[in-house]
């Protein structure tokens, strides 16, 4: 009986100290960092001659411009985690002439703060392709920081040919974003 | 934020599993069986439990990642991290049961010798899946996962605090026969439900559309009920005063069943089953309801040029996409609709085979099956329904008795959290004076960071044995 006794206690005593808990270090939450990628879609149109010539007088528009806002640029929780952002811009061009123009990040008084410079080849007879790609690094992001809207404007270049064809533009943004506070 | 919530949702797997109480179940001797098998063959004539003192259980574990798989000294976190996202499923799980008996009291009837039980506990109950398309959503983005869908019926919660009231009685129909039934009054203290959310979220390449990529919400439905909780966030609510009400008697309340019944099919070998918490929770007060659901598609933002359209006001995309996104996916935050909760079902079987007689010079002979034994060595089988299927582990067990003082069992379970997982209880008793400890998964004490699963049961009571009386 009195063995049993002792047993029991010292089975209970070794339950008791030996639970513990070692070689863990939880301030390495610090540490952690989420670094998700984004990929979303950004702007896109398609355009034929009609909507490029004054249908009144035949002329061509001098420049054609389009702005939106795009709030999530300015929001802090955004801004203060972003890293990189990589722009792709591919336009389809089956026009025969070619298209200048630029895509700008404009602050909330249409100030531009970031400008890409666009220029879209012409056709030479099949629809010509242009890929404009631009990574923001994180200077870059620093003139993003104010901005909320996105502009594009076009124009094209004539060069005496008929104007006749399309122009589309396909548009996506990478986020590079980093979480770690 | 988000990482607090990756961290949470890691620190959370860790945790504990739930409800499995293999050092209990068909031991005889203590009233702690009754609560898992009111059919169980026990061997004492009268308890009462010391109020609040009688029995307290914490149990639980992670189906697959410990504490120190994560935060181990040394080395690179976040590739730990990424390693846990990548290996752990929507199936993994961790689970937490807490249970705190306040009144327990039984007693056999004179004449029938039945042996009718009841009393009040506490049990606090956590399930939660590893939502894991939407942490490698939020860890990794959606860049790597293109014309992937990201799975939101991952998401998969249930925690529930209630007070049980219960009176149980247990019968002896045959000899060899004995069932039991208990029912249950559940009042629900608070309660949180986000289980079977549906929908996908996937960004596909679309040659033939008009931009890179469409990103589409398809048939989402994610809702997050809540019962007892809103009313504690409001500034005028006494929160002490309104959770004690409620521990006491709250506005939703349920009920259900334990069934349970014993099989000598020799005296020593005994077979039984039980099934606990057959019953469900209507919660109709303090409700606040969380939805977001529909379908939405999203290309991009199409430019139309206004300068082409003469004298048109510019369109305002960003507005039309945000208030289109709100009326396809509304987010419902006001809602109070009421629902019902189903208690997770609990099925436990056992048998036993007893050896080394109790008494060698006692025949309890008016109970010509029952004889009483030292040592019982017997298997066990337990399951429990949980959202997204059954949980289940099988346990051996050596029951022995050490003289009047202590008796033991030593338990070897295997389940979802581990293979090695040794448990014992010790029982002492003092005259009529019980006091237990039990644990489970002992092997891990020596490093509890290292474990996956941990389970202690420990409470003192008295239990009055006539037999041992005379």
């Amino acid at each position: 009986m009195k063995l049993n006794t002792i047993y029991s206690y010292f089975c209970l005593i070794t339950i008791l100290c030996v639970s513990c808990v070692e070689d863990i270090d939880l301030n390495q939450t610090e540490d952690i960092v989420l670094s998700p990628v984004v990929e979303l879609d950004l702007i896109f149109f398609n355009l034929d001659e009609t909507d490029l010539l004054d249908q009144d007088t035949g002329t061509v528009f001098s420049a054609i411009q389009d702005t939106t806002r795009l709030e999530f640029l300015d929001d802090s929780f955004i801004r203060d985690n972003l890293i990189r952002v990589d722009l792709v811009f591919e336009f389809e061009n089956s026009f025969n002439q070619s298209f200048s123009g630029e895509a700008v990040f404009l602050n909330e008084s249409n100030d531009p703060q970031y400008t890409i410079p666009i220029e879209v080849a012409s056709s030479q007879g099949n629809t010509e392709s242009t890929i404009i790609t631009q990574t923001l690094t994180q200077e870059d992001i620093l003139l993003l920081n104010n901005s909320n809207q996105l502009a594009i404007s076009l124009q094209l270049n004539e060069n005496g040919a008929p104007v006749l064809g399309a122009i589309a533009l396909q548009s996506k943004a990478t986020y590079y974003l980093v979480f770690n506070e | 934020m988000s990482r607090y919530l990756l961290f949470s949702c890691i620190f959370f797997t860790q945790l504990f599993f739930g409800q499995h109480k293999p050092q209990f179940l068909d031991k005889r001797d203590l009233p702690q069986s009754l609560m898992l098998n009111p059919g169980a063959a026990v061997e004492f004539d009268k308890h009462i439990g010391i109020p609040f003192l009688s029995g307290f259980s914490i149990t639980g574990g992670s189906s697959e990642l410990s504490v120190y798989d994560i935060f181990q000294e040394g080395g690179d976190i976040n590739q730990r991290v990424r390693d846990a996202i990548f290996t752990l499923s929507d199936r993994d799980f961790f689970s937490l049961n807490q249970q705190l008996e306040a009144i327990s009291f039984g007693w056999r009837g004179t004449d029938s010798g039945n042996y009718y039980s009841a009393g009040v506990y506490q049990e606090l109950d956590v399930m939660s899946y590893f939502p894991k398309d939407l942490a490698l959503l939020a860890y990794e983005g959606n860049a790597n996962y293109i014309d992937v869908p990201f799975d939101l019926s991952h998401l998969s919660t249930a925690a529930e605090l209630l007070t049980i009231y219960h009176v149980g009685i247990n019968k002896k129909i045959k000899p060899d026969l004995q069932i039991g039934g208990r029912a249950k009054l559940y009042s629900s203290i608070a309660n949180l439900n986000s289980t079977g959310n549906e929908g996908t979220f996937i960004t596909r390449t679309t040659p033939d559309g008009p931009n890179f990529y469409r990103h589409e919400i398809n048939n989402a439905d994610v809702a997050v009920n809540t019962s007892g909780i809103y009313s504690l966030t409001e500034e005028s609510t006494n929160r002490t005063t309104q959770t004690l009400t409620r521990a006491f008697l709250s506005r939703n309340l349920g009920v259900g069943i334990d069934l349970g019944a014993t099989y000598f099919v020799t005296n020593r070998l005994a077979v039984s089953a039980s099934l606990l918490d057959i019953g469900f929770v209507a919660h109709l007060n303090d409700i606040r309801n969380y939805r977001l659901s529909g379908d939405y598609t999203f290309d991009g933002i199409e430019f139309q040029f206004p300068s082409l359209l003469d004298g048109v006001e510019p369109t305002d995309y960003w507005e039309n996409l945000e208030s289109s996104f709100e009326e396809d996916v509304p987010f419902q935050d006001e809602l109070e609709d009421t629902y019902v909760t189903w208690r997770p079902v609990k099925f436990n079987a056992t048998g036993s085979y007893g050896f080394g007689s109790k008494r060698p010079d006692f025949c309890d002979c008016t109970q010509t099956k029952t004889k009483k034994f030292k040592n019982y060595i017997g298997l066990q089988a337990y399951a429990i329904k949980r959202p997204k299927g059954i949980q289940a582990a099988t346990t051996v067990y050596l029951d022995k008795e050490w003289g009047k003082l202590l008796s033991t069992r030593f338990t070897y379970t295997v389940n979802s959290f581990s293979a090695t997982n040794l448990g014992a209880l010790f029982s002492m008793n003092l005259g009529n004076f019980n006091m237990y400890l039990a644990a489970d998964n002992i092997l891990s004490y020596e490093n509890l960071a290292e474990s996956t699963h941990a389970s202690i049961q420990l409470g003192m009571q008295i239990v009055v044995d006539n037999i041992f009386q005379e």
